[in-house]
This record gives C-alpha cells, sequence and structure tokens, in this order.
C-alpha cells in the first residue's frame, strides 16, 4: 500500500494526505492507496504536486500491521513519520502554518 | 578580528532584505519551489527529513563572544535552544521554520554574520586551523590570507555558478589540522630557500564518492599572487570541469582525468595573463588586513609550566582535561582550549544556548575575546593563560563541557545521518553514541584515534579520512555499517581501505572493540598509535580479528 507525503511549505513539517483531502501530521490518518488504485493514487499525487504548500512530495511505501498500526516501510519513512531517534525531539508541529488541503 | 567594511555590511544587509522579499513571494504563492530553492540554498537554507536546516558561515572558524551570543540567541528563539557545529566550520540549525529566516538573517547580519554561500556551486565558507594564531608550531598566521580569500570569493561574478562546490582549506602550520589536502584547493604556509613565506598550492583533493588526495600545483606562490593564482586555477575549473554529470563535477576529477601536469601547464597560462593585474595584492592591503588579526595584549606570566601528574591521584578527570585539551600555544604561559562538543554517549557537535552563553562570557573572560570552531566539531578558546585554566574547567563543569576527550576516540566526526538527513542512508548520531558508551573507560589506553562517521557516501563526516571511518549504507531496507582502515587527514594524507563486508548497527560497537582489542595485542609500544600499528600491520590481522 501507498500513502502520499510531503513537507509543509512553512513550517517544514512532515505531513500526510487524509481521507478527506486535509493534510496533517499523524501518519495514522493517511489515506492509503492499495495496489488496485494506481489511478487514484496518481492523480491525487498530481494534485497535491500542484500544491504550493506542499514540498518534497512523494507517494511512500506503507503496510498496516495487525492491530491496523500503519507502517512505513522505509527506516527514512519511519524516522520522519516518528522523528529522530536520538536526542527526545518531537517531530516538527503545524504552528505557524494554516490549514492545507487539496 | 576582521570587521566588516562598509561593503560588507551594506551587502549583507542587501542581501538579508532581498531574501525577505523573496521568502513573501513564496509564501504568498508568487514563486514556486522550483523557482525558490535555488534562491533559499544561496541563503544557506535546506529542506531536511523532519523541517528546514539554516547554515550559517564561520568565516576561517573565528567567533568573537557577541557572535556565538547571538548563535545563542537564534538557537532558543528561533529553534529548539540548540545548534550543531559542523565539519565545515559552520553551525547548523535543524527546526527553523521559513516564516522565521528572514528575521534570523536579519539577527545575523547585526553581528556580521550570514548564510551566504553556504550552499550551491560557488565558493564555500574558507576552512583552516582550529589553532590559527595562537599554535606554536605555526609559520605564519593563515586568517588574513583567508580573509581575502573570503572577499575575493564572496559574490565573485565569475564563480557563483561552477560546475560543482568548491571548497577551499589553508593552514599556517605545518602540521595539518585543516585536512587541505581534502579540499578543491589546499593551501599550506612555507618558506622559501630566501627566507620568504608563501604557499604551497595543492589542488583537486576532496572526499565523497570518488575520495581523492590533492596534488601539488605549486610548491611556491608569493601572498602578493595568491589570489591571480586562485583564480587562474577557478578560471581552468570554470572552463573545463564538467558539467554533464554531477558526480564527475567536482575539480578532483578533472584534475584526475586531466593529469596535474596538464592542468599546472594551462593554470599556469592563465596565470601569467592575470598576474599583475587587478589581483595582485599590494604589500599594503595585506599589512592592513593582517592588523585586524594582531596578537591581542599577552602579559608576561609567571606561571608557564602546568603539573598534570599533581592532579592525577587528586582529580584524575582535571588531570585528563589537562593531558588531552590543551594545545600548546606561541606565547610562553598561554595555552589554547579545546572544548569538547563530545560529551559520552552525546550527538558529536551539538551545543545549548546556555553552554553557547557561558562559552562566549568564558572568551570575553579569559580568551580576549575570541572563539573557534574546529573542524572536529569542538569549540576552541585559542589564548588562555596557564593560571586561569582551572577557573575555566569549573565553569565547563558546571555547564556538562568539561569532557577531556580531545583526540581520543569518542572525539568523533559524525555526520546529521538519517536522523536529519535528507540524502542519507543509514543513521550516524546512535552509532556515535553507542560507540562512545562502549569505550568511555578504555579510551586512554586506545591513545590518538581518529573516529569519522557519514550516514551516505557523500562523507560530509569525514570517513574516508578516520583512522577508523564508518559509513552507513542501505542494504534491502535496512542500515549496515562499513568499516575503513588507515586513514589520515594531516600532511600524510591518506584515504582509509574498506576492511571487509559490513556490519549492523548493533554489531558495530563489538566490532570496533575487536580491531581495538588486535591493536593493543599488536602494537610494540602504547607509543605507537593504532594509525602507525595499521600502517606497519597492514590489514591482515584486522580482518582476522574482525571476520576470523
Ligand atoms: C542538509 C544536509 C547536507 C547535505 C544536503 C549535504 C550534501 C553534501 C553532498 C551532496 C556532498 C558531496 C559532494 C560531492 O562529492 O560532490 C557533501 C560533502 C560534504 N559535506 Fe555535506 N551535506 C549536508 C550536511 C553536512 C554537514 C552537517 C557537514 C558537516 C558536518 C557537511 C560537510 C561536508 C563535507 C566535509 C563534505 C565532503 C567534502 C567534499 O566536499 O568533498 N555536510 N555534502
Ligand atoms: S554524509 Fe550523507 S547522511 Fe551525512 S550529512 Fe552528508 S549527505 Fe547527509
Amino acid at each position: 500500500m501507498n500513502a502520499i507525503t510531503a513537507n509543509e511549505l512553512i513550517s517544514g513539517a512532515v505531513v500526510y494526505l487524509y481521507e478527506n483531502g486535509d493534510f496533517g501530521v499523524d501518519l495514522q490518518l493517511a489515506k492509503l492507496f492499495g495496489a488496485d488504485e494506481q489511478d487514484v493514487q496518481e492523480a491525487m499525487l498530481e494534485k497535491t504536486l500542484a500544491n504550493p504548500r506542499l514540498v518534497s512530495v512523494e507517494a511512500i511505501s506503507v503496510e498496516v500491521s495487525e492491530t491496523g498500526t500503519v507502517w512505513a516501510n522505509r527506516l527514512r519513512e519511519q524516522i520522519r513519520a516518528n522523528g529522530p531517534t536520538v536526542g527526545g525531539f518531537e517531530r516538527q508541529t503545524l504552528e505557524g502554518a494554516d490549514h492545507v488541503s487539496l | 578580528m576582521y570587521r566588516y567594511d562598509e561593503f560588507d555590511a551594506a551587502f549583507v544587509r542587501q542581501r538579508t532584505e532581498q531574501f525577505s522579499h523573496q521568502v513573501k513571494r513564496r509564501l504568498s504563492g508568487e514563486l514556486t519551489e522550483d523557482q525558490f530553492r535555488p534562491l533559499r540554498l544561496m541563503n544557506g537554507l535546506y529542506l531536511q527529513l523532519h523541517a528546514y536546516m539554516l547554515r550559517v558561515a564561520v568565516p576561517y572558524g573565528t567567533l568573537n563572544s557577541k557572535q556565538m551570543r547571538k548563535l545563542a540567541h537564534i538557537a532558543r528563539t528561533y529553534d529548539r535552544g540548540y545548534g550543531h557545529f559542523t565539519t565545515r566550520q559552520n553551525i547548523q540549525y535543524n527546526w527553523p521554520k521559513l516564516k522565521d529566516v528572514p528575521a534570523i538573517l536579519e539577527e545575523l547580519a547585526s553581528v556580521e554574520m550570514h548564510a551566504i554561500q553556504t550552499s550551491g556551486n560557488c565558493i564555500r565558507n574558507v576552512t583552516t586551523d582550529q589553532f590559527a594564531g595562537a599554535a606554536a608550531d605555526e609559520i605564519i598566521d593563515p586568517r588574513p590570507v583567508a580573509e581575502i580569500i573570503r572577499q575575493w570569493s564572496s559574490l565573485h561574478p565569475e564563480f557563483s555558478y561552477l560546475p560543482r562546490k568548491f571548497k577551499i582549506a589553508i593552514t599556517g602550520a605545518p602540521q595539518d589540522r585543516a585536512a587541505v589536502k581534502f579540499h578543491d584547493i589546499g593551501l599550506m604556509a612555507t618558506q622559501n630557500d630566501a627566507g620568504d613565506i608563501g604557499w604551497r598550492v595543492f589542488v583537486g583533493g576532496g572526499l565523497g564518492r570518488t575520495p581523492m588526495v590533492a596534488k601539488e600545483i605549486s610548491d611556491f606562490v608569493a601572498h602578493e599572487y595568491l589570489l591571480p593564482y586562485l583564480e587562474a586555477i577557478l578560471r581552468v575549473y570554470n572552463m573545463y570541469g564538467r558539467r554533464d554529470n554531477k558526480y564527475k563535477a567536482r575539480i578532483k576529477i578533472l584534475v584526475h582525468e586531466t593529469g596535474i601536469e596538464t592542468i599546472r601547464e594551462q593554470v599556469e597560462a592563465e596565470f601569467a595573463e592575470i598576474k599583475d593585474g587587478v589581483l595582485k595584492l599590494p604589500q599594503g592591503e595585506l599589512t592592513r588586513i593582517t592588523e585586524y588579526f594582531a596578537a591581542p595584549s599577552f602579559e608576561e606570566q609567571e606561571q608557564t609550566k602546568i603539573d598534570i601528574a599533581q592532579f592525577q591521584v587528586t582529580d584524575s578527570a582535571y588531570a585528563r582535561f589537562l593531558q588531552n585539551n590543551l594545545h600548546p600555544h606561541s606565547e610562553e604561559g598561554y595555552v589554547s582550549l579545546t572544548i569538547s562538543l563530545k560529551p559520552i554517549g552525546g550527538a558529536p557537535g551539538d551545543a545549548t544556548d546556555k553552554q553557547m552563553d557561558a562559552v562566549a562570557d568564558l572568551a570575553e573572560q579569559y580568551s580576549f575575546d575570541e572563539l573557534r570552531v574546529s573542524h572536529e566539531q569542538n569549540l576552541v578558546l585559542p589564548h588562555v593563560a596557564m593560571k586561569d585554566v582551572r577557573a575555566i574547567y569549573d565553569v565547563l563543569v558546571a555547564e556538562g563541557l568539561e569532557t577531556g576527550n580531545a583526540g581520543l576516540i569518542s572525539d568523533m566526526i559524525a555526520c546529521p545521518g538519517l536522523d536529519y538527513c535528507a540524502l542519507a542512508n543509514a543513521r550516524s548520531i546512535p552509532v556515535a553514541q553507542a560507540i562512545s558508551e562502549k569505550f568511555a573507560n578504555r579510551e586512554d589506553e586506545f591513545g590518538e584515534l581518529k573516529l569519522k562517521i557519514s550516514g551516505c557516501i557523500n562523507a560530509c563526516g569525514h570517513h574516508h579520512v578516520g583512522h577508523i571511518g564508518i559509513l552507513g549504507v542501505e542494504k534491502k531496507g535496512t542500515e549496515l555499517y562499513q568499516i575503513t582502515l588507515g586513514g589520515d587527514a594531516t600532511e600524510d594524507a591518506t584515504i582509509g581501505k574498506i576492511l571487509g563486508r559490513g556490519v549492523t548497527p548493533e554489531e558495530v560497537p563489538g566490532a570496533l572493540e575487536k580491531l581495538l582489542d588486535r591493536y593493543i595485542a599488536e602494537r610494540q609500544s602504547p607509543k605507537e598509535s593504532f594509525l602507525e600499528a595499521y600502517r606497519r600491520l597492514g590489514d591482515a590481522p584486522f580482518k582476522e580479528a574482525l571476520y576470523g
């Protein structure tokens, strides 16, 4: 499965495309695209790319565990989703940035 | 210290204003990201994994206390209360928000600092020996020449779009502490037969995916001809450097493919044309700049020795600090003091705002208001009277900055790696921390050891030139670490050799232990360093130790 991710322009924060078309920081709320939804994914990706408030737009590969937790497959994406693994720093928030949606 | 003249000040102010407009236009949607990216990069603003990163230049690693306090203030006000000092003698902030960056740049401009030319295919911040202007072994203080190079290279119209980035390092001492042979151009002070001081010029060094030791292009260039000579090199590079392939675009590839003899001929031909033109440096100008770097008013010192032995029993941590963190000074009764940013288990190079403020106070009180950032990611108080060392140490203890590990295994270089960097393949910081913790009680036994860690082949953490180098790679979605041995960044420049197959993150400290145990077993005496032993023995015993 895939999700769509980007960094928000003003804060730089990592965001994901949600079901309702909003972008937010929680991977658990991300809209997931199955293997049979390539077309929808492409269309959404295109729209996201066109949004001037989003940079470094990408589709990333994820899996859903038995308990329903969404996991990014690459370590890089796990770190983007959870913050640095050292130093105890929280992830960047969207504070100071306005609402952003498709 | 050099003070901005009106031209510098006006230029930085203008650039700050310009960038502030560009940010506004980006936020309003007038500029697309494709248009904006090169503009922000020209001002040192990158986008990393979690946020933006702002890279601020510390020209030739020199700061005063006011500037350090400003860096602390920025960390506190716009970031998360810390900054990361890098191998390029820069400071990086990991969490600024785009809307705040114009304000940060204004704050920096108020203390004659900026982030210009810290990115992009231009001439980057000139780096030098962290003990410049203080070291006992120095032939000449390289900072006036570094400053002249800074002025020449800032906004040089011909060299703003080079084939690739360009880094210059300079040292005034025969002992190279600035890794000059691993820069696009390296300059090393020398004296000719007539007794004149000038520069040996090396060209085509670099790290990254094709590491190379720079080759000597000239064994003596006089001060007055240095800029025309550098200009000639840059022109040849600008003309013939490859622009078709980013991975082959650095001058090291040009030198390698063309051969140093041909490059020398081309440079000499260009040099002959421009030698006596506008770039020829009148002695008066050199003298003027040199005056900014005049030695501080040292006082005669009663205390001219520090007896380390007397503390060995009563205060072993202090004895260790004295042993490792002091460097010989040209002035009797003085030393240069390294403040380690490598506490055991910490993130190499990080300093909190409070620590930066404390260090600024120390510089003001005890080091003639001078501070240095070393390429080994530490801070230095260059001019400290021996009698003041204890008082300084006590403040460092209060601030958690007293680690007496300069030059030991835990005083390692590590890049930000996959915890922050968008180009990374593997993490560097947790590996650095695990190693530092593992050997905390044994590092004195190992003696001088340069450990360097990079999270990808770009080699920002200098792993190619570590006595032990560690390179993080990604293999089938997991992290793997390759170990290289025998690298050396000094005047005996050597690129390390990969020992064998990579190891997992958990295996790294244990792997190092095997290598170090073998070194201890094989060394001729405790005086023979790891690097010397490796050079004598080759990699066979180490391969056997690690892989059986
Ligand atoms: C956003 C973070 C960073 C990015 C995108 C980045 C990018 C790069 C790239 C692409 C190279 C390879 C250049 C080449 O081979 O042509 C490189 C080399 C290098 N970088 Fe970084 N880097 C980053 C952070 C750092 C940091 C934190 C340091 C200092 C600790 C640093 C210091 C260096 C050094 C010393 C080299 C190797 C010397 C050379 O240019 O050959 N970089 N960097
Ligand atoms: S070496 Fe690689 S991972 Fe480390 S900072 Fe440089 S580009 Fe990033």
